[in-house]
């Protein structure tokens, strides 16, 4: 339980490894947003480095890899994503502190870690969305929001009615992908954090 | 001594940066941060659209000048599609209670409604081009030391300078991981299913390679005093100038605000 009481504290999460993993997330949020796209999936992925970083080595180390991939990615392709790292930061402290007590550890539990991370991104992303950008994010979805927007809605709820509709398929997805992702990674090159919360 | 950024390939890090020697290159990449702040603040306050559309007239007109064209590029293809989902969503989807200045069938479109998304439009538009006019001239290292200057703690300018120089290497190996597993038959067009059994496919790989270099790259940072208290030393030298400045653009935030807001 040592590793998991580590992870927890702001002081001792952050070793070497931790600071190591951190552009590794930053370079699977840009990559799943990158193969969705390849695909043509109808969905983002660009919180999974996030997630998978918050069951490797907990809730502030995830929430620093957020806040970090936007603003790489801001400030060295898209500046319209730095807004978004409130969001990004939000899902890895959630996903971090669900997986320190033991979410990861059921299906049952699993299921309440996607409801979690689809409020958390409702809640967060919903205000900037609105307050910055009037609604829009310049990709696919907004034919969704445009979609309630016409029929009557206000734009707050418009943008609720769009993140409800596209956000628990990408959250879903994303938690499976990152759960299966460890598990795929040998027991030896988990950081100790992920070998206490992810059962194997 | 000033580094000499012309040397060095801009290919190894996913940057906006673009090799030059113009005055904006020359500033020092603290102050065209700072000053990312007054413009912005300025051209979300107050709602009419013309606090951002001066701002951005002067900045758009001020960068071709300095035969920066590349940025005004760069921003206007980040800011096109928003603008065009703007002009959609705001000026034709949305139901006004004011008569629309045109219609066609079921589409009308509404005065109001235009002048919503061209505000916005606006007001985002002088926020990209400020950040791409700041990150366009200033290579990434130089950025992070600037930082580590200014008592950023290095560990952290590791973080954005790794993330930065990892995207383009990550982005690289995603390609080949692609090349890889089509040439094995994996289909990226079939059914749903099978393309998020691909999706898995082509992220595990990477994932593993990534996760197994972490242990490498931990023990080399390790053997080169990552961990190490105090100050050190930088192969990238930056002037550290224009504190002044830089403190005096962030204030100007505020009686810019008030100015936006009563014009």
């Amino acid at each position: 339980m040592t590793a998991i009481k580590d992870a927890l504290s702001f002081k001792t999460a952050f070793t070497t490894t931790a600071w190591v993993l951190i552009p590794v997330a930053i370079g699977i949020n840009m990559i799943g947003r990158t193969f969705t796209q390849v695909l043509n999936l109808p969905l983002f992925l660009d919180t999974i480095g996030t997630t998978m970083l918050a069951f490797l080595a907990g809730p502030w180390v995830a929430a620093v890899a957020g806040v970090l991939t936007n603003l790489v990615i801001g400030l060295t392709l898209e500046a319209t994503s730095i807004p978004f790292g409130i969001v990004n930061a939000a899902i890895g402290i959630v996903a971090g502190v669900m997986a320190a007590r033991g979410f990861l550890r059921s299906t049952g539990k699993v299921i309440w870690l996607m409801v979690a991370l689809t409020v958390t991104t409702i809640v967060t992303a919903t205000p900037i969305v609105v307050l910055v950008f009037e609604g829009v994010s310049g990709s696919g979805v907004d034919a969704v929001t445009g979609f309630f927007v016409a029929s009557g809605q206000g734009m707050v709820e418009s943008v609720i009615g769009q993140q409800l509709l596209t956000t628990p398929g990408d959250k879903i997805l994303t938690v499976l992908l990152a759960f299966a992702l460890i598990k795929g990674v040998p027991a030896r090159y988990r950081p100790p954090f992920a070998r206490e919360v992810v059962p194997f | 001594m000033e580094a000499d950024t012309t040397t060095w390939s801009p290919a190894r890090v996913a940057a906006l940066y673009d090799v030059g020697n113009t005055w904006l290159h020359r500033v020092h990449p603290l102050t065209k941060l700072a000053a990312v702040l007054p413009l912005t603040v300025a051209g979300f306050a107050g709602d009419s659209i013309r606090v951002p559309a001066v701002i951005l007239i002067v900045a758009v007109l001020t960068l071709l000048v300095s035969r920066l064209g590349s940025v005004v590029l760069k921003s206007l293809r980040l800011i096109a599609p928003m603008t065009f989902a703007l002009f959609v969503i705001h000026g034709v989807v949305r139901p006004y209670e004011s008569e629309p200045i045109a219609s066609w069938g079921p589409i009308s479109i509404n005065a109001e409604g235009l002048a919503l998304a061209g505000t916005t439009a606006a007001r985002l538009a002088v926020f990209v081009i400020a950040v791409t006019s700041a990150m366009t001239t200033v290579h990434p290292k130089v950025f992070a030391t600037a930082l580590i200057q200014r008592g950023v703690s290095h560990k952290l300018a590791y973080a954005y300078l790794a993330g930065a120089e990892l995207l383009p290497e990550m982005r690289l190996r995603a390609s080949q991981i692609l090349d890889a597993q089509q040439s094995r038959g994996f289909d990226t067009k079939g059914s749903l299913p099978r393309r998020f059994r691909t999706l898995f496919a082509l992220l595990k790989p990477l994932l593993v390679s990534s996760l197994i270099g972490v242990e490498m790259r931990t023990l080399a940072l390790e053997s080169r005093g990552f961990s190490r208290l105090g100050r050190r030393t930088s192969a990238v030298e930056v002037e550290d100038r224009g504190k002044l400045l830089q403190r005096s653009l962030l204030a100007a935030a505020i009686p810019l605000v008030v100015l936006a807001i009563l014009w």
